[in-house]
């Protein structure tokens, strides 16, 4: 039906997002969990490997995280645990959206090799991540390099198939076929005319991908892939799992996990703000 | 000749709610619908209202659409002021409605002539009728629009634009309805699939007593359709009369300017919405009165070449300047 | 029928990368080819040499690869090779004994996930952008969002060690011996493990279905049926409900990897004696013939169930039938 309508002025997109509850109060998590990130070496006295207290004390003044069974200070470790997990899935995020990106551009922008790319992006996205990750960890020396190669070779997939389904939709659009009429080369086109139209939804993905990459990274932290003993979120739940219970220690359990799904989170809810924003189909009326 | 009225609209107003403004859509627009056998054109660029006509006419008024004030009446009864219940009764039964993007309203998973036998076992009870009769029913209708059975049986995508359009008015016809309400029905199709629908409109109205309202903004589809058209502009009627006097003798300095810019009266526009970009008619105002101060102005007054000091003061109403010819101009106060 | 066999080819093409990955693998990894598929990191020297012999890797590369590929798939069951853990048990006899608990594990898991976002789905629908259709939104956010692995420790923390209403891990109680104490004892163990696992898709598969769901609303043929004068309940019934339907399958079939990826971590959690477990249990050993043939039979359930989502999905959608 003819939408009768007085086109209301286009606001930037930026300033869109910023009007998103869920961006805000998802950039508002993330911040938080930055800023302690930042600081936190400045709270903490405690290196976290050190022994500083006695064992398995419930938070206190002194600890407010509590200790674990070696008397660690958890919030330390809770603290430089960051920095294994949260890098290793920016990394893993970044590379992947970049990856994703240009694949699902030249998917959907031609036609046969474009079908070729989008098989090989289902077939991607078939693949079990984990269990392989695991396969080719138990072989290969698990560094975070590798396991953040590991990581992008699967999350490009999903990338690229949100970006080729919108490449498809604004490949019909006018201002594409001007710049077909216009003799503009197909290489041209794809990197000045399309590319810029599905850059924000890549940079949705990416944001999501930092979310979903940090629950993957942790989970093979707590399954011991990769070296326990290096502190790291997932790590502090793998000791939590093995000694946590048999001495009560909740919050040895509770407190690592409550951090990663804050992060992931409140990158879910930028990304998914952000793509709401992008992807017209999304947008409430 | 005109009998009773059937169908009628006293001082619609409807508008829209959007994010910062309030678009009026239909401003005291005032119709009525002569009994049987009677066809009226609606010509006007879009933005115009002409949709929302349309739309009010089926009592299709929905958030963020609100009908401000004046009333749908059909048959003595407002349509708008119906339950649930007798506005389905109404919507398909008395009026019907084909429109442009109507290939799309297919279900994807529901073949043709399912559709059909749907709608007629809906309306008219699944007790009364079977399956099998609506089947026939529905075969017969089809096969009368130039489908065949095995179009009939077909999913929607699998038939072509001019092939989903006649199943859509062949949907529209089935309960038999009074009044078809068709807004650009071929706007999307070829010249050639747009005559054949044409003709079969022109049919339908002639073998079942049918009376059409077509709105579009190709002028050039009218003639030999329909008896009398009306131009819409910024939610308002400008001018209304039989077909030939509008076109050969406008009254309304729009229609003037609309009909000037044709190549011809029979020729296609090669881009049909070009010519209205070409006079500079705005295709909406950009500054929307609100409610309050709906301008008591003509709004055409800005660009009509015959703008005098009383357009920009006063508000011209639809009258009747010679007996058959309304229009909305101070030129003929 | 295209659509189809092109999904076969994809699932094919799968496969042959997950048993060439599985054979090349080991082979270019760091260490010797023998030390990894026999050993592990033990028993080195004479042993090792012996069991070179046995396992066949003196022989050329290609008789290799073709006695891999007919241990695979001309045998049954496929031969995996012998588990280093579990010596002297072979691979697929382990997997024979959890294959089905993870298939139960996943089914019904997947079922109350469903089931449950269609009726989160179905409520919030009724008021739309209303508080119920909010809070739907945001917490099935954070259920996405918060690992499996940690929501499933809590849970044991909360209702198996502090509440003790729940055991605390196992698959089954080894006293029960009626069948009827038996099932019981199934349950009571798997309610845990699946509230965890369903928990977890319960967040992926509410936005999913939100978003279809909403597609649909806003879409021509949806308003042209009301005004066609149909009932708001055959609207419901065979428009939305029915059109809402094909992109929720599909994208379930697409999400059968994430599901055994955390099907695995749930089992790990819980000790749910699986093949995730298996798995888990095969890192710290480094016991490659049991990571490989787990790999396999786990990308085997992806495969099939996909393909079974793949046959739904063309029966209801009459776009993908082309001749």
């Amino acid at each position: 039906m003819e939408t009768l309508i007085a086109v209301p002025k286009r606001r930037s997109t930026l300033a869109t997002l910023f009007r998103k509850k869920n961006a805000i109060v998802g950039a508002g998590l993330i911040l938080a969990v930055l800023i302690f990130i930042a600081i936190g070496p400045f709270l903490t006295p405690y290196s976290p490997t050190a022994i500083a207290g006695n064992f398995n004390e419930p938070p206190t003044v002194a600890h407010p995280f509590g200790t674990d069974y070696e008397g660690h200070d958890l919030l330390s470790q809770i603290v430089y645990g960051a920095y294994p997990s949260l890098i290793v899935a920016l990394e893993a995020a970044l590379g992947a959206a970049i990856i994703g990106f240009f694949v699902g551009v030249a998917g959907g922008y031609f036609d046969r090799t474009g079908g070729a790319l989008a098989g090989l992006t289902d077939i991607t996205l078939t693949f079990p991540v984990l269990p392989m990750i695991i396969l080719v960890s138990s072989l290969f020396v698990p560094t975070d390099q590798l396991i953040s190669f590991l990581l992008i070779a699967f999350l490009w997939a999903p990338v690229a198939r949100a970006v080729r389904a919108q490449v498809l939709s604004v490949k019909k659009r006018p201002f594409v076929d001007a710049a077909k009429t216009n003799g503009m080369g197909d290489t041209s086109i794809m990197l000045k005319v399309v590319a810029p139209e599905v850059a924000p939804l890549a940079v949705a993905y990416f944001i999501i991908n930092v979310s979903v990459g940090v629950v993957l990274v942790t989970a093979l932290q707590f399954l011991g892939v990769g070296n326990p003993n290096a502190v790291s979120w997932g790590s502090i739940l793998y000791w939590a799992q093995q000694f946590g219970f048999d001495y009560g220690d909740w919050w040895w359990v509770l407190e690592p996990g409550i951090i990663i799904s804050i992060v992931a989170t409140g990158f879910a809810l930028i990304g998914f703000g952000f793509e709401e924003v992008m992807n017209p189909r999304l947008r409430k009326k | 000749m005109p009998t009773e009225t059937l169908l009628e609209l006293t001082d619609l107003t409807v508008q829209y709610r959007l994010e910062n403004s309030i678009v009026t859509a239909l401003d005291g627009v005032s119709l009525s619908i002569p009994g049987r056998n009677y066809s009226l054109g609606v010509i006007g660029e879009s933005g115009s209202g002409k949709t929302t006509l349309g739309l009010s006419m089926m009592g299709a008024i929905e958030a963020p659409g609100r009908v401000v004030s004046g009333d749908v009446v059909y048959q003595g009864k407002s349509v708008l002021r119906r339950n649930q219940n007798q506005l389905r009764r109404y919507r398909w039964e008395e009026v019907a409605m084909v429109y442009q993007s109507a290939m799309n309203s297919l279900n994807p998973v529901k073949k043709s002539v399912d559709h059909i036998v749907e709608v007629i076992r809906e309306h008219q009870g699944r007790e009364r009728i079977s399956k099998h009769e609506a089947y026939d029913t529905a075969i017969k209708l089809l096969s009368s629009m130039g489908l065949k059975q095995q179009q009939a049986d077909a999913y929607a995508h699998e038939l072509s634009g001019g092939m989903r359009q006649r199943v859509v008015i062949a949907m529209a016809l089935a309960l038999s309805p009074k009044i078809l309400i068709a807004d650009e029905p071929t706007s999307a199709l070829d010249v050639v699939t747009q005559k054949q629908i044409l003709a079969i409109l022109r049919r339908e109205m002639v073998k079942n007593n049918l009376s059409l309202i077509f709105i579009t903004h190709e002028i050039s589809l009218l003639s030999g359709l329909v008896e009398d058209v009306m131009v819409m502009y910024s939610g308002e009627i400008f001018e209304k009369g039989p077909l030939d006097k509008v076109l050969f003798e406008p009254l309304h300095p729009y229609t003037e300017m609309l009909l000037s810019t044709l190549l011809t009266f029979d020729s296609r526009l090669p881009e049909t919405s070009g010519a209205f970009h070409n006079t500079g008619a705005p295709s909406f105002p950009q500054e929307i009165p609100t409610a309050k101060n709906l301008g008591n102005y003509c709004k055409y007054a800005g660009r009509c070449k015959y703008t005098f000091d009383r357009c920009l003061r006063e508000k011209p109403l639809l009258k009747e300047a010679s007996p058959g010819r309304w229009t909305a101009c101070h030129k003929y106060n | 029928m295209n659509f189809i066999r092109k999904r076969i080819i994809e699932y094919l093409i799968v496969l042959a990368v997950v048993v060439n990955l599985d054979f090349i693998l080991p082979r270019i990894a760091p260490g010797n080819a023998a030390e990894i598929l026999i050993t592990g990191y033990a028993n080195p020297g004479l042993q090792q040499q012996l069991l070179a012999q046995k396992f066949g890797l003196n022989q050329s590369i290609y008789v290799q690869y073709v006695d891999y590929l007919r241990n695979i798939f001309l045998t049954w069951p496929p031969n995996f090779g012998i588990s280093f853990q579990y010596y002297p048990a072979t691979v697929d006899s382990l997997i024979a004994q959890r294959f089905w608990w993870t298939i139960l594990l996943i089914v019904v898991s997947l079922i109350v996930s469903v089931l449950i976002a269609y009726g989160m789905a179905g409520i919030s629908s009724l008021r739309r952008g209303g508080k119920g259709e909010l809070a739907s939104t945001y917490s099935s956010i954070l259920l996405q969002a918060t690992p499996v692995y940690w929501t499933g420790l809590v849970l044991i923390w909360v209702f198996a060690v502090t509440l003790h209403w729940f055991p605390v891990f196992g698959k089954v109680d080894v006293n029960a011996t009626s069948t009827l104490s038996y099932i019981s004892s199934v349950i009571w163990h798997g309610v845990l493990p699946v509230v965890a696992l369903a928990g977890s898709l319960l967040g992926e598969n509410y936005l999913i279905l939100r978003g279809t769901t909403q597609e649909v609303l806003r879409s021509d043929y949806v308003n042209a049926a009301s005004l066609r004068g149909l009932r708001q309940r055959v609207i419901a019934r065979s428009y939305i409900l029915r059109n809402s339907l094909l992109p929720l399958v599909s994208l379930l079939t697409f999400s059968l990897a994430g599901l055994i990826s955390r099907a695995v971590l749930v089992e790990a959690v819980f000790g749910y004696a699986g093949l995730g477990d298996l798995l888990v249990d095969g890192i710290f050993y480094h016991d490659y013939p049991v990571l490989q043939g787990t790999l396999f039979v786990l990308t085997v359930i992806i495969l099939v169930g996909g393909f079974i989502g793949d046959l739904v999905l063309v029966r209801l959608d009459p776009r993908l039938r082309k001749s």
